[in-house]
C-alpha cells in the first residue's frame, strides 16, 4: 500500500467512533435548527403583534364611523408627532401615501418601489429611514401595508428589525462554529477512545503472539476497573492458567515417560555392554554367535533409546520460545560444511549432491545445532529416497520476506495428499519403508525446527521429486 | 589411573566403575555431590567423572568449587540433558568433557583418556607424528613416507583429530563434535564415509594400515606394529 492510514483510524473501534460522532454532530445540527426555528419565529410574531397595536393605535387618533369618513389629516398629524420619538426607544416605520403613491407623512420617504402589495399583506423589504436624530440607511423592516378605506391612501406601518436581523446573524455564525467544533471533537473523541481501546485490545494481542511463539508465562495486565475488558483479560489469564497447567503436565507425563522408559532401557544397554567386553575378552569360535547377539540387542537397543531421544528433542524445541539459544550464523558456511559431511555418502550412491546460496554474506539469526540437525534430516532423507545417478540441489535465496533455504531432490517424491501427513510423529509413507532406517520423527523434527524459528515449512512437487522449502528467515545481514 | 566416579545412582556408578577396573584401573566412588567435593579435594585424581544431577551439590557447583580452588583436574560431566545450551553451560563451568546418557562404555573411556591426555599433551604442538604419517599444521601438509599427500580441508581435519589422539579410541560422536561442532547424530553413517575416504588417501595406497576400526564404538589411529 502506498498510503500508510495510522493504525488507529483503520481500527473497528475508530470507525465506531465516527458513527458515533457522526450522529452526535447530526443530533447537534437538529437542536440547533429547531431553537432557530422557533426563537425567530416567535420574535417575528412578537414585532408582528406590535405593528398591528400600532396600526389600532393610528387608527384610533382619528373619528370615523366607517371606512369613507377617514380623516387623513388626523392621521398625518398623528404621524407628525410620532415622527419625533427616539429611534431606540422606537424602532417604528411609518409611511402615509395618496392614491398616486405621493407622500403625505412618516419617516420613511419612498414606497419600497419593488414591493408589490394587497391590503394587510405582511412584507420585509430594506429601506432608508429618516429619524429626528439619525438617519438609517439600508436597514430591514418588517411592515404591513393598509388600504385606507375609499380615501385611495395606502398607511405602511413597520418596524425597524434590524437588532433582530443582528441577532439572527449571529446566530447563525454561532450555528456554524458550533458544528465545526462539535466535528473537530468528535474526531478527536473518536481517536482517543479507539486509542484507548486499541491499546487495551493491543495488549491483548501481543500477549497472544508471546503465547503463538511458546511462551505461555505472559499475563495480560489489567486496570482493575471491572470492567469488560478486566474481565475478558482476567478470561485470558485464566485460559492462559489452565493451558500452562495442562501442558506442564504433559510435558511432564512426556518427560516422566522418557525417564522412567530410557532408565531401565539405559541400565539394559549399560548390562548388554558389559557382557560384550567380557566376550571380546574370549577368543573362542563358539563365542561368536553370542558376540553378534549382544551386539544386534545392542544395536536394538541404541535405536530405541535415539527413539526416545528424537521425541524429547522435538518436545524440547517445540517449547522453546523463540530466539533462545539463537545466534547469528552464516547460512553460507552452514550449507558447505552440510555437504561437506553428506559429499562423500552422496558419492558413494553416484547422486551429485549440490549446492547454490544466492549470498554467500548471508548471516541469519537462528539456533544453529537445531537447524543444521533439521537440515541433516533432509538431507539424509534426500540421501534415502533419490535413486542412483540421482541429484540433490540445495539453494539458499534471500526474497522479500527473508531468507529461504530449499532441498530438492529427483527421486519418487511424495504425493501432494500427504504433504502435510509426513510432518506428523511417527508417520511413514509406505509399509515397505518399515525395513529401511529411520524412526519417523526426522520431518517432525523439521517441522519443529520451522515452528521454532517462526518459519513457512512447504512441501511440493519438484517435477519429478521432492522439493522442501524452508522460507522466511530472519536476516541479520543481507 | 584412579578416576573419581561421582554418580547417584547405583547401577550406572557400577557400571563405570567395573568398566574402569576392567580396563586397569583404580576407581574410587561417592554417590553424591559433598563426598565427591571432598574425596577430589583431599585426593589425588588423574581425572574426575561427575553426573551432573547429583544430591546435596549439583555436578555443576562441584566443578565451579574445584576450579575456584585451581583443582585441574580433568572433568567430564555426565548427563541426561543433551542440548547444545546444557552441553555449552556444562563445559562453562570449568569440566573438559560433556557426554551425554545414555552411552557406550568405550565412548566414556574414550573420552576420559583424551582429556587425560589433552592436559598432558600441550595442543599448541605445530608437528604431529604417527609412524610414517606426518602433518605440519602451519603448512597445512600431511606426509606419508615423505610422500606429499593432497587432503581436503575437512579430511585434513579428521585427520588432526585421529592423529592427536593416536593409540586411543575416538569415537564418531567425538568426530561429530569436534570436526564438525555438530551435536547432534545424523541419522545415516556419515562419518564412515568420511573415514573410508580418508584411508583410501593414506592406508591404502602405500599399505600401511594407520586407521583401524574399533567395531561399534569408532576408530583409532595406531602405527603398524614394524617388522623386526
Amino acid at each position: 500500500m502506498a498510503l500508510s492510514i495510522p493504525k488507529y483510524f483503520k481500527s473497528y473501534t475508530f470507525v465506531l467512533s465516527v458513527i458515533y460522532a457522526a450522529l452526535f454532530c447530526a443530533s447537534i445540527i437538529v437542536v440547533l435548527t429547531i431553537v432557530y426555528f422557533s426563537a425567530f419565529q416567535f420574535l417575528r410574531a412578537q414585532t408582528d403583534q406590535r405593528i398591528d397595536e400600532d396600526v389600532l393605535r393610528i387608527i384610533a387618533s382619528t373619528d370615523w364611523t366607517d371606512t369613507r369618513t377617514f380623516d387623513i389629516r388626523d392621521i398625518r398629524d398623528y404621524l407628525s408627532n410620532r415622527r419625533r420619538l427616539h429611534p431606540k426607544s422606537d424602532p417604528s416605520v411609518y409611511l402615509l401615501v395618496d392614491r398616486n403613491r405621493n407622500y403625505v407623512a412618516g419617516n420613511l420617504h419612498r414606497w419600497p418601489s419593488d414591493l408589490s402589495y394587497v391590503d394587510q399583506s405582511r412584507l420585509e423589504f430594506v429601506a432608508q429611514v429618516y429619524y429626528d436624530d439619525d438617519t438609517r440607511k439600508n436597514h430591514p423592516v418588517r411592515a404591513i401595508v393598509v388600504t385606507l378605506g375609499n380615501t385611495g391612501h395606502n398607511l405602511l406601518v413597520g418596524r425597524d428589525i434590524m437588532e433582530i436581523e443582528a441577532l439572527r446573524q449571529g446566530y447563525l455564525r454561532l450555528f456554524w462554529w458550533s458544528i465545526v467544533a462539535t466535528v473537530i471533537l468528535a474526531i478527536l473523541g473518536a481517536y482517543w477512545v479507539s486509542r484507548i481501546v486499541s491499546r487495551r485490545l493491543e495488549r491483548v494481542n501481543a500477549l497472544s503472539r508471546s503465547v503463538m511463539t511458546g511462551d505461555l508465562s505472559q499475563r495480560v495486565t489489567f486496570n482493575a476497573s471491572g470492567d469488560q475488558f478486566d474481565d475478558l483479560a482476567d478470561n485470558i489469564n485464566q485460559m492462559l492458567e489452565r493451558i500452562q497447567t495442562l501442558v506442564e503436565a504433559i510435558r511432564s507425563v512426556s518427560d516422566n515417560i522418557a525417564h522412567d522408559l530410557r532408565t531401565p532401557l539405559t541400565r539394559l544397554r549399560n548390562d548388554l555392554d558389559e557382557i560384550a567386553r567380557n566376550l571380546n575378552r574370549r577368543p573362542e569360535p563358539e563365542m561368536e554367535q553370542a558376540k553378534e547377539s549382544v551386539e544386534k540387542a545392542i544395536f536394538e537397543a541404541d535405536s530405541l533409546l535415539r527413539t526416545f531421544e528424537a521425541l524429547l528433542r522435538i518436545a524440547r524445541l517445540e517449547n522453546r520460545p523463540f530466539g533462545e539459544s539463537f545466534n547469528e550464523v552464516s547460512v553460507g558456511q552452514l550449507i558447505e560444511e552440510l555437504i561437506d559431511l553428506y559429499g562423500p555418502i552422496a558419492d558413494s550412491q553416484s547422486i551429485s549432491l549440490t549446492a547454490s546460496v544466492e549470498s554467500d554474506s548471508a548471516v541469519l539469526f537462528v539456533d544453529r545445532d537445531a537447524l543444521a540437525q533439521a537440515l541433516a534430516n533432509l538431507l539424509d532423507n534426500a540421501l534415502k529416497y533419490t535413486p542412483q545417478h540421482g541429484t540433490i540441489a540445495v539453494e539458499g535465496k534471500s526474497s522479500s520476506k527473508g531468507f529461504e533455504i530449499a532441498i530438492s531432490d529427483n527421486g519418487p517424491g511424495i504425493p501432494d495428499e500427504y504433504h502435510q501427513e509426513v510432518l506428523k510423529r511417527f508417520v511413514r509413507l509406505d509399509d515397505s519403508s518399515r525395513t529401511t532406517p529411520g524412526n519417523g520423527l526426522g520431518l517432525s523434527l523439521v517441522a519443529a525446527v520451522a515452528r521454532m524459528h517462526n518459519l513457512d515449512l512447504v512441501l511440493e512437487d519438484a517435477k519429478p521429486g521432492l522439493r522442501v522449502r524452508l522460507k522466511n528467515f530472519k536476516l541479520v545481514k543481507p | 589411573m584412579r578416576i573419581l566416579v561421582v554418580e547417584d545412582d547405583e547401577h550406572t556408578r557400577r557400571f563405570i566403575a567395573k568398566g574402569l577396573r576392567e580396563s586397569g584401573h583404580v576407581a574410587e566412588e561417592a554417590d553424591n555431590g559433598v563426598d565427591g567435593l571432598h574425596l577430589a579435594r583431599t585426593e589425588e585424581f588423574a581425572a574426575l567423572i561427575v553426573d551432573r544431577m547429583l544430591p546435596r551439590l549439583s555436578g555443576l557447583e562441584l566443578v565451579r568449587s574445584l576450579r575456584q580452588e585451581n583443582i585441574s583436574t580433568p572433568i567430564l560431566i555426565l548427563s541426561a540433558l543433551g542440548d547444545v545450551e546444557q552441553r555449552i553451560e556444562g563445559l562453562k563451568s570449568g569440566s573438559d568433557d560433556y557426554l551425554r546418557k545414555p552411552f557406550s562404555f568405550a565412548e566414556l573411556l574414550a573420552r576420559i583418556e583424551s582429556i587425560v591426555r589433552r592436559v598432558d599433551k600441550s595442543e599448541t604442538e605445530t608437528r604431529l607424528t604417527v609412524g610414517e604419517l606426518s602433518m605440519d599444521l602451519i603448512k597445512r601438509e600431511v606426509r606419508m613416507k615423505g610422500e606429499k599427500i593432497d587432503l581436503r580441508p575437512i579430511e585434513f581435519r579428521i585427520l588432526e583429530v585421529l592423529m592427536r589422539s593416536s593409540g586411543q579410541l575416538v569415537t564418531r560422536t567425538m568426530l561429530l563434535e569436534r570436526v564438525w561442532n555438530y551435536n547432534f547424530d545424523p541419522q545415516t553413517n556419515v562419518v564412515d564415509t568420511h573415514i573410508s575416504r580418508l584411508r583410501s588417501k593414506i592406508d591404502i595406497p602405500y599399505r600401511y594400515p594407520l586407521i583401524h576400526t574399533i567395531r561399534g564404538s569408532g576408530y583409532q589411529m595406531n602405527p603398524p606394529v614394524e617388522d623386526s
